[in-house]
């Protein structure tokens, strides 16, 4: 895990192509005088909530129903934009996507996890997001944003939502970045096939 | 009051008429009212147009069964009025709530609108389908403090395209300026000038006209009304040229492209348009493509006599021409607008290259001129291939122009 020294050194790198982005830029100084081995993250301003549709639900492995279309993000979800100043109310027992204020982009280098912050999840606001972050990741991150507690909770953009702590990652074969995927709103992408999982599910009961 | 027919009268059926259409009208309102406003001058604008629509319900509750019939026949008229003009106004307001729109543009936009307009004036950010453009530059009677600027629906969240934006709010700043009040007089006496070395285009409309020296007033006031609308066009192009540099020339080029069409009396032809842009754009040191315009064709005037008036006016404009530039250029550098810089744009363009926002701070001028250069630099990012790339490049400008805010409003208080 990278120390607070080692992320001021991997965010001012003098290659670009192993330079640790993060904008707007960590207080660097704030770093260092904490000592801490993560970076605080920013709640961004684009929210996505889910609506009640006719999707009759939703495959978590990929397969599309014969007689549906594949529920899209537009048909699934609404969303909203905050101004900074104002706050977004997250009910008890709601889940909404959130994203992060901060475009990350990692080095071939780097890794990260990304958790909640405990003064938070105290209140009852989990933060679940897709936790680890692998090597060239660029954009924001998509944040899962539940409250699990009894009261309603305002949550506003520019807070800390959460941290990421880095790790160096052994040199190996550099696969080649999807460069242009980073976006700036949560995204609720499609769960990807696994083709062995089809495969079972597709072979008969007799295992013919 | 009733009719022979037993029935009310038509006085008072027409009175209801209006009660009910305006009672909807309010209604609406309060609908619209429950949107999820990103920004408040949107919400801001509703309670005035309520506020004046309430005015306009006491109007008619006034009016008794015994009111003649000129007085509801005005009530209704202007109930009709208003209900229609401001029922545009309401759907214009109501789209400025769509997600569809990059609500990280009005901040920036908003700055400028109160650094070169009116620090009270309000900005409302919309979309349109039937893209003309829709712009209110502050003349709305209910809402006169409100700058309406309208982009295309299908690209409402294109950064690329808001350069054009600074043509629109520069309709507001030649109102606030009342530069029309400034330029008459030399305009006046530029025309009276032009008519004297243009004989023959004068003699040819007068003749149309009739040959007393009515018809020589007539066209005056025909040039007058062509070159004082062309030189309102002008100075908005200028305006936009100036905040968004050479940034404004690829969004003007992108929409406007390859000029033609039939040309109106009161727009410069669309080759003049470009003349002045590139003239103007030298003298701020921008350099734009020898190829950017090549190619254009002029606009066409609809009649021969609109045909005369028009090189009239358009002798008249050039005249003035050189004096609006420096007023429109000294209007901007005294409310301490700049135009982008190439060092910031070029830093921007590092950044995007690398697929990553801008984290400096940089202005929207800069942000979106970068993102053009980037584009033409990839060849335009048209192709299916590209999809991906272009739709990224959009989304790193937007970030870009929210980190800016971010960093202004975190050091405005440090």
């Amino acid at each position: 895990m990278l120390s607070a020294a080692e992320i001021v050194g991997a965010l001012e790198h003098q290659t670009k192509e192993e330079r640790l982005t993060v904008v707007p830029w960590p207080e660097r100084d704030e770093l260092l005088r904490k000592g801490e081995t993560s970076i605080d993250l920013r709640l961004g301003r684009w929210f996505r909530s889910f609506k009640q549709t006719r999707t009759p639900s939703v495959s978590l492995v990929g397969r599309i129903p014969r007689d549906s279309d594949e529920p899209s993000e537009t048909s699934r979800t609404k969303q909203h934009f905050v101004p900074f100043g104002s706050n977004y109310v997250l009910h008890p027992g709601r889940f909404v996507l959130g994203v992060t204020l901060e475009w990350l982009r990692l080095p071939a280098s780097l890794s990260g996890y990304v958790t909640g912050k405990s003064s938070l999840g105290r209140h009852g606001l989990v933060i679940e997001t897709a936790a680890g972050i692998h090597p060239q990741f660029s954009g924001c991150l998509t944040l899962e944003l539940a409250n699990v507690g009894e009261v309603p909770l305002e949550i506003y953009p520019g807070m800390p939502i959460c941290q990421i702590f880095l790790h160096r990652t052994q040199a190996g074969e550099e696969r080649e970045p999807d460069r242009f995927s980073g976006r700036r709103k949560p995204m609720l992408s499609p769960p990807k096939a696994d083709e062995t999982f089809m495969r079972l599910v597709d072979s008969r009961p007799d295992g013919a | 009051m009733t009719s022979t027919s037993g029935l009310p009268s038509a006085k008072t059926l027409r009175l209801a008429s209006a009660r009910r259409r305006l009672r909807a009208f309010i209604d609406q309102i309060a609908e619209l009212g429950t949107s999820d406003f990103a920004h408040l001058d949107g919400k801001d604008a509703l309670t005035f147009i309520k506020g004046y629509s309430l005015e306009l319900r006491e109007v008619l509750e006034r009016l008794t069964p015994e009111a003649s019939e000129a007085s509801v026949n005005e009530a209704c008229a202007q109930t009709s009025l208003m209900v229609s003009r401001y029922t545009d106004i309401l759907g214009f307001i109501l789209r400025s709530t769509n997600v569809r729109n990059a609500f990280e543009m009005h901040f920036p936009l908003k700055r400028l609108v109160e650094t070169a307009v009116s620090p009270d004036a309000r900005l409302i950010m919309s979309s349109e389908w039937k893209f003309v453009p829709f712009t209110y530059p502050m003349t709305l009677d209910w809402l006169p403090g409100f700058a309406l600027v309208g982009g295309p629906a299908p690209e409402s969240d294109n950064v690329l395209i808001v350069p054009l934006a600074g043509h629109e709010i520069g309709h507001s700043a030649w109102r606030s300026k009342q530069l029309k009040d400034q330029l008459m007089a030399d305009l006046v006496a530029a025309i009276a000038q032009t008519l004297d070395d243009m004989p023959a285009e004068t003699s040819l409309v007068s003749n149309e006209l009739g040959v007393d020296g009515v018809a020589l007033a007539k066209l005056r006031d025909a040039v007058l009304r062509s070159a004082i609308k062309q030189l309102e066009e002008i100075f908005c192009d200028l305006f936009g040229l100036f905040i968004f540099g050479r940034s404004f020339l690829y969004a003007y080029e992108y929409f406007l492209a390859p000029g033609w069409g039939m040309r109106s009396a009161y727009y410069p032809s669309s080759l003049d348009r470009v003349r002045y842009l590139i003239e103007a754009a030298e003298k701020l040191g921008i350099a734009p493509e020898a190829d950017l315009f090549e190619a254009w064709g002029d606009s066409i005037p609809l009649k021969f006599a609109d045909g005369a008036v028009i090189r009239l006016a358009d002798a008249a404009v050039a005249k003035i021409y050189p004096a609006l530039r420096a007023i429109t250029f000294n209007i901007l550098a005294d409310h301490g607008i700049t135009p982008p810089t190439a060092d910031a744009t070029d830093r921007v363009l590092a950044s995007l290259r690398q697929h990553v926002p801008d984290g400096e701070g940089a202005t929207l001028p800069e942000i979106v001129t970068a993102g053009w250069l980037l584009l033409r630099e990839r060849g335009g990012l048209s192709l299916d291939q590209d999809i991906a790339e272009y739709k990224i490049l959009n989304e790193l400008m937007l970030k870009s122009v929210e980190v800016s805010e971010f960093k202004l409003r975190v050091e405005a208080h440090a």
